[in-house]
């Protein structure tokens, strides 16, 4: 498991595709980054322009960068305060099922949840962890001979207004929350992450151990 | 040869969309190499090529949803002779051995000269590069260049082995008719050259296909003078199959008559829907777009549209009603209704009994035609165009004739509700006589609506709204709206059609209210 | 009406025949105390008498001779091979007897030589042959291959009373698999007519016994995908009806042949050549043989399975004609 601290969404990017072909060769074992990112609006393979609600050079005023990625999944924010995790792993044999890799990301993101006192759920057929209406927690995962990347990002304390310069995932109707929000009160993102590496290291059958941070970024 | 198939990413998971594909028609692919990407809701997924070879077909285009286990495109061998055994077939073996004047070698591989035995395994040291141009077969005598039959073991008619860029081949279902329409990418060896002086010997196997097709296509466009140039083939190679001559003459002569949506089988000049339809390309390569498939309702509806209009002679009529009265009559009885019978009353029942009063009166806006007939209906059933988020659906009323205006009001809402949250029955979409539709909900003046086939007539309602006309010779501000009345011209005359609106206008502006 | 097998159908051919005719006996192994050995015969030599109903040596020569000889002689005598494999024994009393009496003698030979042919039933090389070719290339013999029990019965009272040698091959597979209603009193079915087992327009598939099925069921299946497959039964393979394949060849333009005989030398070289020179003109793509390769008859079930064209193996090759 590696920390990043903030991280600029393009050095991301360019680390997980380096990590991914990593780990395809078997150099690097399974690596879970958890990070947080600049203000960004990803766009995923799915994404339709129209859910992003205002146009690119104001939300660059805003000091909001917007990208196109290889990932599934419609439009999201990413920010300060969100939890970013990406999971680099080669799912065995055993668990080759991308149905089921979606929903363990979200049991994470749900038992993080619990451990705070919010009570997160599933919706059928919507992605995600959600508190009533209300989406808590995003998945976008991309998959390459079975090692995947990007992967959940969990609303802990981040200013949720940009949410609203979007439709997130494309899904209309059902607002965004976070939980500052939900527990009226201030949450540090150091309280939440280390409950989300070990419910990942639980849900996945793992053992975490912290790896030293690599310089992100330049040939290496 | 290997199918490359959609793979199954999950136990629960049907199906797959290819989203994007790394490597082009005639790319060399490298096993294990990303060869396409999909996606289900929130996964993206690299699939790599299961062999190493040339790819010969891309069968699934990119936007496309299919089943998990179809084969989404062919990696041909790469340099082997003819007769290298094929990559691992998981199928049960081909007895399927095509009489030699038809064989087809795989790929690129060019003729390995006459004298190659056919059982010996990539005996040949010929390893040619992919080469899309004509594999020079030998050439005999007289007969037309015939290249070496492939080896038993290979599918020579599968169409996929020809040449690099193959015509992926069309679905079996449409008769080859309809896939005239969508956009075939352009056939392997550029048809440019359509050049009969050329000596045949000198011709490949896809040229040979384009410009002599078979016997019975080259009989059929000597007997009726067709330039096979000018026909669009959908067989393979590109080539000119019978059908496709067929259709060609079929919309040649007549046009196409009226068919039902179900494809007809490829009788004798039977072909249904398109006739061979010029296509314009929607896009062209590198432009940025997205690719969304359509939704089945939103099919059904671009196939209908596009058929009531050849069907129908379509004329559009637009009268002005003031619908002062209606309005009045609405806010008197509104909430009446509401409290009574738990009916919201709005202008729509108004203007069904109405149009129910006329078609009564003029009962040839009710009918529909069948060959040389005209098929007057008895009942009245009357559709209702509902637009909703996901598509546009037409419930209809039946027997709205017996209906008075409560019960019509009744019919409407439970229909409009039932529509929104999808209860609705099959038979309640079908069956009508007469629609009337909307597009004055979202603003519109009027409208100048389709037909909804079979019938003869729809009524556009406009927006209802307050403008300044002229009363005894004096301003005044009445609820005005505009009504248009598209009707087919074959068995309705303009006369019809007016003696008919102007029974709706009065109907409207001197409404009933005892009917209420 | 009776609900027969194809087996049965046989039966009661040659039991009918018979009784009709006191002229008409059968001689073979196994044919009399044990009834046959898939017990086509069975009763017969109760019902006929020792008389009739000869049990034979073991030699096919002698067999097919002997039957020569009472022919000519004028009986009507039907032949049993215990399997069809084994008449390469009685090849040279067939070829140069039989077949040439008529021609060089003007003295007819009206035996039937009738024997189980085919695989499919794990039988390995030697019981599971199809033999037709070897004689097809022998003026003076008749040679027919029914698929169905109906035909089973009407085409073997023909081949009794037809005034020369016929071999009637009948498959093995069928003999209780393929059930059918067969009208009731005689049924003659003409020697040398094929017969529309299904309409179709968008391609043909010519065939005929065990391989008819396949054909008939690859042919719903392309149904379903909205390909219209015709199948012609041959029913005869000694003359063929030129007629009916070249009237399937011209209406469909695409054509598949399917056999079990394997593929050099087979029966559908001939077929192919036929359409080849009757109908070029309304060939809409080459014509398409399908057959097993050219190997022995394998024994190990997943070999046979393989070896044998089965309804995927002919889907397969639908859909290629039919996209061509």
């Amino acid at each position: 498991m590696r920390r990043l601290g903030r991280v600029p969404y393009a050095d991301a990017l360019d680390l997980q595709a380096r990590l991914v072909a990593e780990r395809q060769s078997g150099a690097i074992p399974d690596t879970l980054l958890l990070l947080e990112h600049e203000p960004v609006l990803t766009l995923g393979r799915n994404a339709r322009r129209e859910n992003v609600l205002i146009p690119e050079p104001a939300l660059r005023e805003r000091g909001i960068a917007v990208f196109e990625t290889g990932r599934g999944g419609d439009v999201t924010y990413h920010g300060p305060g969100q939890v970013v995790g990406y999971p680099i792993v080669e799912l065995p044999p055993g668990r080759r099922d991308v149905h089921r890799y979606v929903r363990d990301l979200e049991e994470v993101m749900i038992r993080a949840c619990a451990d705070l006192g919010v009570v997160a759920g599933r919706i059928p057929g919507l992605t995600g962890a959600w508190v009533g209406h209300q989406k808590v927690g995003a998945i976008g995962v991309r998959i390459a001979r079975w090692v995947t990347s990007h992967g959940f990002a969990l609303n802990v304390s981040p200013d949720l207004s940009p949410f609203d310069l979007i439709v997130p995932c494309g899904i209309r109707d059902k607002g965004v929350t976070s939980l500052e929000r939900l527990l009226g009160g201030p949450v540090p993102v150091d309280r939440v992450l280390p409950r989300l590496a070990d419910h990942f290291a639980a849900v996945f059958e793992r053992q975490a151990q912290d790896a030293p941070v690599a310089p992100l970024g330049g040939a290496r | 040869m290997t199918d490359v198939i959609m793979p199954q990413m999950g136990e629960s998971i049907a199906e797959g969309t290819v989203t994007k594909w790394m490597k082009a028609v005639g790319d060399t692919v490298e096993r294990d190499e990303p060869l396409f990407e999909i996606s289900t809701d929130k996964v993206d997924a690299e699939i790599p090529a299961p062999a190493s070879g040339i790819l010969t077909e891309i069968r699934v285009q990119p936007g496309t949803t299919v089943s998990i286990n179809t084969v989404v495109a062919v990696i041909g061998a790469a340099a082997a002779a003819s007769a290298a055994p094929p990559a691992p077939a998981p199928q049960p073996p081909s007895p399927v051995v095509p009489a030699p004047p038809a064989a087809a070698p795989p790929a690129p591989n060019p003729a390995v000269p006459t004298a190659a035995p056919v059982s010996a395994p990539a005996a040949a040291p010929v390893a040619p590069p992919p080469a899309p141009a004509a594999p020079r077969p030998p050439a005999p005598a007289t007969l037309p260049a015939r290249p070496t039959p492939p080896a038993l073991a290979a599918p020579a008619l599968v169409p996929a082995p020809v040449a690099p860029a193959a015509v992926p081949a069309p679905p079996p279902i449409a008769p080859p008719a309809a896939q005239a329409a969508p956009v075939v990418p352009p056939p392997p060896a550029p048809p440019a050259a359509r050049d009969d002086a050329r000596p045949q010997a000198d011709m490949s196997v896809d040229e040979l296909r384009q410009t002599r097709s078979s016997p019975v296509v080259r009989r059929i466009a000597a007997e009726h003078n067709v330039d096979l140039n000018a026909v669009t083939g959908t067989g393979i190679s590109g080539r000119v199959t019978k059908q496709d001559i067929l259709t060609h003459l079929e919309g040649r002569t007549a046009s196409a008559p009226p068919a039902a949506d179900v494809p007809a089988p490829a009788a004798l000049g039977a072909t249904a829907v398109a006739p061979a339809v010029p296509v314009v390309a929607p896009y062209r390569p590198g432009e940025r777009v997205e690719i969304i498939p359509m939704s089945p309702i939103r099919k059904r509806t671009a196939e209908h549209m596009v058929l009531s209009k050849r069907i129908s002679a379509h004329v559009s009529t637009v009268w002005e009603v003031d619908m002062t009265r209606v309005d009045h009559l609405r806010q008197k009885y509104r909430q009446a209704y509401q409290e009574r019978s738990n009916v919201k009353l709005t202008y729509l029942p108004f203007i069904v009994k109405a149009t129910i009063d006329a078609l009564k009166a003029i009962p040839v806006l009710n009918s529909s035609v069948e060959g040389e007939s005209i098929v007057f209906k008895k009942d009245i059933h009357m559709g209702l165009a509902v637009a909703l988020d996901w598509g546009l659906i037409v419930p209809v009323v039946r027997n709205a004739e017996e209906k008075n205006l409560l019960g019509i009001a009744k019919a409407v809402n439970d229909l409009a509700e039932r529509a929104r949250t999808k209860k609705l029955k099959v038979d309640e979409v079908q069956g009508g006589t007469f629609t009337i539709t909307n597009p004055g909900v979202f603003g519109s003046l009027f409208g100048t609506p389709i037909i909804n086939q079979p019938q003869v007539a729809i009524l556009g309602i406009g927006t209802i709204e307050k403008r300044p006309v002229v009363r005894d010779d004096a301003i005044a501000i009445r609820s005005m709206a505009y009504l248009s009345l598209t009707f087919d011209h074959r068995i309705v005359d303009g006369s019809d059609a007016d003696r008919f609106m102007a029974h709706v206008k009065k109907g409207l502006q001197e409404f009933d209210e005892n009917a209420l | 009406m009776a609900l027969l097998t194809y087996l049965d159908a046989i039966r009661l051919a040659m039991l009918e025949e018979m009784q009709r005719d006191p002229r008409v006996f059968v001689l073979g192994q196994d044919v009399g105390a044990y009834g046959g050995a898939f017990r086509v015969t069975a009763g017969f030599l109760e019902t006929f008498g020792e008389g009739r109903v000869i049990d034979t040596p073991i030699s096919e020569s002698a067999i097919v001779g002997a039957a020569i000889g009472a022919a000519l002689m004028g009986m009507r005598p039907i032949a049993e091979m215990q399997f069809i494999d084994f008449i390469s024994l009685a090849f040279d009393q067939l070829v140069n007897y039989a077949a040439k009496s008529r021609y060089r003698w003007g003295a007819g030979v009206p035996i039937v030589v009738r024997g189980p042919c085919g695989g499919g039933v794990h039988g390995g090389p030697y019981h599971s042959q199809n033999p037709e070719s070897y004689f097809m290339n022998v003026p003076g013999l008749k040679i027919v291959a029914p698929a169905t029990p109906t035909d089973a019965k009407g085409l073997m009272t023909s081949a009794i009373r037809d005034p020369d040698p016929v071999l009637y091959l009948e498959h093995k597979f069928l003999y209780r698999r393929v059930k059918e209603d067969v009208p009731d009193g005689e049924v003659l079915v003409p020697i040398g007519k094929a017969r529309i087992a299904r309409p179709g327009s968008h391609l043909s598939i010519v065939s005929y016994a065990a391989m008819l099925h396949v054909a008939l069921e690859a042919a719903e299946a392309a149904a379903a995908e909205g390909i219209d497959v015709e199948v012609l039964d041959l029913r005869t393979l000694l003359p063929l009806d030129e007629e009916a394949i070249l009237t399937t060849a011209a209406k469909t333009g695409k054509v598949i042949v399917l056999h079990e005989a394997t593929r050099t030398g087979g029966p559908g070289g001939e077929i192919v050549a036929l359409i080849a020179e009757g109908a070029f003109e309304s060939l809409d793509a080459p014509v398409v043989r399908l057959a097993p390769p050219d190997t022995p008859v394998p024994y190990a079930p997943p070999l046979e399975e393989y070896f044998l064209p089965n309804a995927q193996s002919v889907g397969k090759a639908i859909r290629a004609l039919y996209d061509y």
